[in-house]
């Protein structure tokens, strides 16, 4: 399985600035839980071409954000979807359970302060 | 160098863009390909990179869009998730320049960068357009930096009525910069007028100004060659509307189709007015240079008949842009040559009739 987070790749990437790290991170986050809600909702509604879609765009900004391991998940769902595989539960949950694993990679002590808080991707599904 | 960044993901911008930006570049960054569009068909930018799936116009779809502008050339990259051969052929087939796959590596987006940026300096466009005219312009000694002032003049009128008055809904970005590239164009013609009329050193008969007047169709057959051989080569319609009509007057009794209104394309209209300052303003064997304050009257008694009155207004309206223009290109210490200059001027174009 992939890394969850190479922190010397975006470190290199970002020159070397933490500041610039953390705010890659940050809208990572946010642009993730977006996305992912959004998948949910075309999936839920049998929208298999924007399931595809936004799972295309997870994968590119989980690649920018040093996630391999998202970004690898996020292409099988693409690839699923674009074949009209309906079946497609257990890699959603397993993108969110991915998210959880790079979160507390990335994140550390933020994290840690708000595991309890369903915003850091703690995943719900089984 | 001015670059556009354009992703619909947040965090894809704010890492490229740090990166450009340390790189010395500057940096505008859009979330679409419609929001990129504008800011490149309003700004100076020769370099895109784009993603390929976007909301409201993806990046393919832009391309195609900078790619039917007139223009400077523009440099696409492409900057994707998409791997494999086909995306790289869809995207290089779709008229990008470049193609590379998220996530960016930094030390080779440098590198293709630089390669970027060769490419838009190597764009000789301009500068073989400019050399022609220069060709053209250079039999009959015409003064000094003529073009220059020209393509300045028309420039600067072209910005003026961008913003304010009639035709400002007409005028964008990509006019201005078609006007500067291709108004030097304008008596491109004069190649075909034989040395006995065009570098004759007194007034011309009547018999020799009917053939003075023929530069203008030959303007236009020598740009409409060109034309049909490349189509889609919209500057070369406009090189061709400006050399064809730009002594056709306002009110019917140019020359050669005796145009009037608004069946004189509007570039050509603009650059008939700076023509027309220019001789004015230059040293003739038949006379000396007028002032700007003589010139600016003559120009003001042909408007409306000469002259498009909207455009004389842009002209009064940045008179100062106009001596300024005149200041920096006047050949200086340079004397004159007073050859038979713009016989057409002596013997029809009496400005102010």
């Amino acid at each position: 399985m992939p890394e969850a987070f190479l922190i010397d790749e975006l470190h290199h990437r970002c020159m070397g600035n933490p500041q610039l790290v953390q705010r890659v991170l940050a809208s990572f986050r946010l642009s993730f839980m977006n996305d992912l809600a959004q998948m949910e909702i075309h999936f839920l509604s049998g929208q298999l071409e924007k399931v595809a879609k936004t799972a295309h765009k997870i994968k590119g900004s989980a690649a920018n954000a040093a996630a391999p391991a998202i970004s690898e998940l996020a292409q099988e769902v693409e690839s699923l979807a674009r074949q009209g595989n309906n079946d497609l539960d257990q890699q959603i949950c397993n993108l969110q359970s991915e998210f959880t694993r790079f979160a507390s990679a990335a994140f550390r002590e933020d994290f840690r302060q708000s595991d309890d808080d369903s915003s850091t991707g703690k995943p719900t599904c089984a | 160098m001015r670059l556009v960044i354009v992703d619909d993901d947040p965090s894809v911008l704010i890492v490229l863009q740090a990166y450009l930006e340390s790189l010395g570049y500057e940096v505008a960054a859009a979330t679409d390909g419609a929001e990129a569009f504008e800011l490149v068909k309003h700004g100076d930018y020769r370099v895109v990179i784009s993603d390929w799936e976007m909301p409201n116009m993806n990046g393919i779809e832009l391309c195609r869009k900078i790619r039917e502008r007139s223009g400077e050339y523009v440099y696409f990259m492409l900057l994707t998730s998409r791997e494999g051969k086909d995306a790289l052929i869809d995207g290089l087939d779709s008229g990008a320049d470049d193609f590379l796959t998220k996530p960016f590596e930094p030390e080779e987006l440098r590198v293709r960068l630089r390669t970027a940026e060769r490419i838009v300096s190597l764009e000789s466009r301009e500068l073989v357009i400019f050399s022609l005219a220069r060709l053209a312009e250079s039999r009959d000694c015409e003064t000094g930096e003529h073009l220059e002032r020209i393509r300045e003049y028309s420039k600067a009128l072209a910005q003026r009525l961008a913003q304010h008055g009639a035709y400002s809904d007409l005028i964008d970005a990509d006019f201005v910069r078609s006007i500067y590239s291709t108004s030097p164009l304008h008596d491109i013609g004069k190649v075909g007028i034989p040395d006995s009329v065009l570098l004759k050193p007194g007034k011309l008969t009547p018999a020799e100004f009917e053939i003075m007047k023929e530069h203008a169709e030959i303007g236009r057959q020598t740009l409409e060659d060109a034309l049909k051989a490349h189509p889609n080569a919209h500057y070369l319609r406009e090189a061709r509307d400006i050399a064809w009509c730009h002594h056709e007057r306002f009110d019917g009794t140019g020359y050669p189709r005796q145009l009037s209104g608004d069946e004189i394309p509007l570039s050509a209209r603009i650059v008939t007015v700076c023509d027309v300052y220019d001789a004015l303003t230059s040293k003739r064997h038949y006379k000396p240079a007028f002032t700007h304050e003589k010139s600016r009257q003559i120009i003001l008694d042909g408007k409306g008949t000469h002259f498009d009155p909207e455009i004389v207004d842009a002209f009064l309206a940045i008179e100062e842009q106009f001596k300024a223009i005149r200041k920096k290109f006047s050949p200086g210490a340079m004397p004159s040559i007073t050859w038979s200059l713009n016989a057409n001027l002596e013997n029809q174009v009496t400005v102010g009739n």
